[in-house]
């Protein structure tokens, strides 16, 4: 895996205005620690960020941290980063120091491989489960993606977290029985809603809303059309 | 419809929708999805309507997840009434959304194909709402 150089700054500011403002400016407040290292506050340029973590590795790059005043770079990678809810920006994220011979947890992309021929020829569907796993690997032995070939699945089959490939000096930390992507007939279109709220039963003789009342008939129909 | 099958309390206060949403803001179960860029309340008919918009135009093929639940009871004074008399009956359910929360999933349909299907469903929502996608590591 490439190593990317990222420029940092020190940080003296702190907390919700000076980091929004600093936001504003295109900066990105960060932290930086790990292996000894006190914690920094640090700020990053926004673009620049957001060319480290969009190389092949994704946001498991190796990111060469220069902070500004240090002799020595130091080899981080990004964790814990924090978006906007609505506009998906990175509003902070942290630098974590790693070592080159000391291995990482890392969550890895899976990508699936063909289509299914009951996918195409019946109508059947692949439903993804889970699209990344858990590995623990050397840090440049990290892969970009781990490939998964789902061609050959049948009606029913469902590969699991073993049936993904052996790479030579990783580990996947997920339970191997955990499955990933699995072939489903949709007879109709399927609906999963959350759970409902649990509680006590209305009292006797308390009326549940009226419009609680009027949703049993419109639900016969539309279960029916899907 | 969605609604709760049996409650602790039958009335609740109405409370406020300030701030962004604090969970449920990526897509996770399916590929792409429906976010909510405003806040409000979504009553069990929207929901249903807009299940019903979607599913009606992806047809067979397609998977959809529905991300909220309408747990919250509203009441209602009967028309007329004079003020007094306490508080009033329960008459629907909504599911409280703030931006940034991500209402409906979808999954098995080209992006093209789920992009219709979560148009029409929006417009069936009182919220303006964005097409988002699965965010790849």
């Amino acid at each position: 895996m490439d190593q990317v150089s990222l420029r940092a700054e020190p940080r003296t500011v702190a907390g919700t205005r000076p980091s929004r403002r600093l936001r504003g400016a295109g900066k990105i407040p960060a932290v930086l620690y790990g292996r000894g290292l006190d914690p920094r506050s640090l700020v990053v340029d926004r673009r620049d960020l957001h060319a480290a973590l969009h190389t092949e590795a994704g946001a498991n790059a190796l990111i060469n941290l220069e902070v500004e005043g240090e002799k020595k770079p130091v080899l981080t990678v990004a964790r814990e980063i924090q978006r906007h809810p609505v506009r998906g920006e990175i509003s902070h994220l942290d630098f974590i120091s790693i070592s080159l011979q000391e291995r990482i947890h890392a969550e890895v992309g899976i990508e699936f491989l063909g289509i299914p021929s009951v996918v195409r020829n019946e109508g059947a569907l692949v439903e993804t489960i889970r699209n990344s796993v858990a590995v623990e690997a050397l840090p440049l032995e990290i892969p970009p993606h781990i490939q998964l070939d789902i061609s050959a699945m049948e009606l029913g089959d469902t590969l699991k977290v073993s049936d993904l490939p052996a790479i030579e000096g990783v580990e996947y930390l997920d339970d191997v029985g955990a499955s990933i992507v699995t072939v489903i007939i949709p007879r109709i279109v399927e609906v999963e809603v959350p759970e409902e709220v649990e509680g006590e039963e209305l009292p006797e003789g308390e009326e549940t809303p009226e419009g609680a009342e009027a949703a049993a008939e419109p639900e016969a129909e539309s279960s029916e059309e899907g | 419809m969605l609604m709760p099958k049996r409650v602790k309390w039958r009335k609740q206060q109405r409370g406020n929708m300030r701030g962004n949403a604090k969970g449920g803001t990526v897509v996770t179960s399916g590929e792409f999805g429906l976010q909510a860029l405003e806040p409000a309340w979504i009553t069990s008919r929207q929901i249903e309507a807009a299940r019903v918009a979607m599913t009606r135009y992806i047809k067979r093929g397609g998977k959809v997840w529905i991300n909220i639940f309408p747990d919250k009871p509203v009441t209602q004074k009967p028309a007329e009434t004079r003020m007094g008399s306490g508080k009033g009956n329960p008459e629907f359910w909504v599911a409280v959304v703030r931006p940034g929360r991500v209402m409906f999933e979808l999954a098995g349909v080209p992006e093209d194909l789920a992009r219709e299907a979560m148009r029409l469903a929006g417009h069936k929502l009182p919220v303006k709402t964005k097409f988002v996608r699965r965010e790849e590591l």
